[in-house]
């Protein structure tokens, strides 16, 4: 059973501040209980199908270029200003 | 006069000179102000009459023109328009001018179609109510205090009110036929591969497809034959030919239909529709016998483990700082930036994001994400041995009435639950069409045909049996 610690932790790996963490809890612990019906599907032996792509097909790995995006934090020469890493 | 025609009419109408493109779109625009209550759209496009006017001027020069020349078309807002803000119907997006088009866009364009506005969705695609807009919900034209269906919600009302022609949705277990259905239009779900993704913003790329929807299976068919194809932008697309509108449906073939056992409506009203759709087809020369899927069964809880899992990485990239909006990043670390930044999601997409970051991760996987791919899998294989001896698939679109509006917000599974009869054609990568084709209690029932992949311009052809005009 995922716990409301479980939530946090995952919450907190990807970014995310989650106000009412009762309510996500909740909510999420009854989407993860939902998905436990995977388990009578009776498909532990099932092979997954993968569909594998030729590298041959792919586009040829050239720049495209796009108008830039505007936005507030370009400096003159259109470079985006961005926090530190710390 | 609402242009209450097909797309098809229309262009013929506005090619020969019958009506004008100016007038159309005028019209088109003051009916967008009649319904706006319905709140179908999020941005319009303020130069339609211009480009209309354009239009005009071209054919009256005897000017050549496309095939979509002068006709109003709607467009998802989660797939990028140049011209046009995209927002995906998220605050996370506020403001969003794409740099490009989508090669969809591109295509209609290029055909001379006018963009009249982008339309509302749930935030992300991640719905089937579009009650998770962050700009609020859409009603339904039928009945306003029930919901339009999503997540293309914006979409098929927009078609069903005449305020576009066609709408390019899109349909990732079922958010262009779920809407479709629960309005009254005929909405299609294209073979993986067959419609270009480039410039559709991503929420589940393995099965996700942008889809048409309109007020006819002719117009999807026209829509078809201009949109899809392959794209040197995206690898995912088949390489094959657009869908070609002279291929004809023979029908001296008696085709067999399995009529899919798992996907039986409760509800003995819609089943009655079902029902009726199948003595049509069987009168005209249809062979139609129960079949079994098991794995239909499975399938929901399947599309949200992979589709949440593919959420939680492809919503990575909105740090703020590659995609996102303008926030102010003096006195912040990188990592509370970030998080002070994702703080505009919706807490539908939140739930996902954390539900993804959790079925797929160390000590989960094999229980969650590997055994949904299994099942997946699975089904995939079930399909395809049932179309070896079936040639299409038959169902209702959504086995329950359009729901009252914020009746299942506070449960997500059963919410889900109303997707049961749609995942199966993403999953498996097939074509699936919603053809308007009964009321209940005023509210439409649409019913779905699927067949197997590549078939599309047969299935197309074929849905002609079950009618072509919206009711």
């Amino acid at each position: 059973m995922i716990t409301e610690d479980d939530i946090k932790q995952v919450a907190s790996m990807m970014r995310l501040d989650i106000e009412d963490k009762d309510d996500y809890t909740k909510k999420v612990q009854r989407m993860l209980e939902y998905f436990d019906v995977l388990d009578s599907a009776g498909v532990q032996d099932e092979a997954i199908l993968v569909q594998h792509i030729n590298i041959s097909q792919l586009r040829a790995d050239k720049h495209i270029p796009h108008d830039t995006i505007q936005c507030k934090s370009q400096d003159k020469r259109g470079h985006l200003r961005v926090p530190r890493l710390s | 006069m609402i242009p209450a025609q097909t797309a098809t009419e229309l262009v013929r109408m506005i090619s020969s000179g019958e009506t004008t493109a100016e007038y159309i779109i005028g019209q088109t625009l003051k009916q967008i102000e009649d319904t706006s209550h319905l709140h179908a759209f999020l941005h319009m496009n303020s130069n339609a009459i211009q480009q209309a006017k354009e239009i005009d001027h071209r054919i009256q020069r005897g000017e050549k023109v496309g095939r979509l020349a002068g006709i109003p078309i709607s467009i998802k807002d989660n797939i990028c328009t140049k011209q046009y803000p995209t927002t995906c119907a998220s605050h996370m997006l506020d403001g969003y001018m794409p740099p490009y088009d989508a090669t969809v866009i591109r295509r209609i364009l290029d055909e001379d179609a006018i963009i009249i506005g982008k339309t509302n969705m749930d935030e992300f695609a991640m719905g089937l109510s579009t009650e998770f807009s962050a700009y609020g919900p859409t009603l339904n034209p039928h009945n306003t205090e029930v919901v339009p269906g999503g997540s293309s919600g914006g979409s098929a009302v927009s078609v069903a009110t005449h305020t576009s022609a066609i709408s390019l949705g899109s349909d990732t277990g079922g958010s262009v036929r779920n809407p479709a259905s629960f309005c009254g239009v005929v909405g299609f779900k294209p073979t993986y591969g067959m419609i270009s993704r480039y410039g559709l913003i991503s929420y589940a790329n393995s099965i996700e497809q942008i889809g048409p929807m309109a007020r006819s299976i002719s117009d999807i068919q026209l829509c078809m034959s201009i949109v899809s194809g392959p794209d040197v932008n995206d690898n995912t697309t088949a390489n094959s030919t657009p869908v070609s509108l002279s291929e004809q449906y023979n029908a001296t073939e008696n085709p067999k239909i399995g009529i899919i056992r798992q996907m039986a409506s409760k509800d003995t009203r819609i089943q009655n529709i079902l029902n009726k759709a199948i003595e049509e087809l069987s009168s005209h020369g249809c062979q139609c016998d129960e079949v079994s899927l098991e794995m239909v069964d499975y399938s929901v809880a399947a599309y949200y483990t992979i589709t949440s899992t593919e959420v939680a990485s492809n919503l990575a990239r909105y740090d703020n700082i590659r995609y996102g909006y303008d926030m102010d990043y003096t006195g912040y670390e990188y990592h509370q930036y970030v998080t002070k930044a994702r703080a505009r999601f919706g807490a539908e997409v939140k739930r996902r994001m954390i539900a993804g970051g959790f079925v797929p991760s160390a000590g989960y996987a094999g229980r969650y994400f590997l055994k949904a791919l299994k099942v997946k899998s699975r089904l995939t294989r079930e399909i395809n041995r049932t179309f070896e001896e079936y040639d299409y698939l038959i169902s209702v679109t959504v086995p329950i009435l359009p729901f009252r509006i914020g009746e299942k917000i506070d449960d997500p599974v059963s919410m889900f639950l109303v997707d049961i009869n749609t995942v199966t054609a993403n999953l498996t990568g097939k074509p699936a069409i919603s053809i308007p084709y009964g009321v209940v209690d005023g509210l439409p029932v649409g019913i779905q045909i699927m067949a197997n992949s590549m078939e599309d311009a047969k299935l197309l052809q074929f849905s002609h049996i079950l009618g072509d005009d919206t009711q």
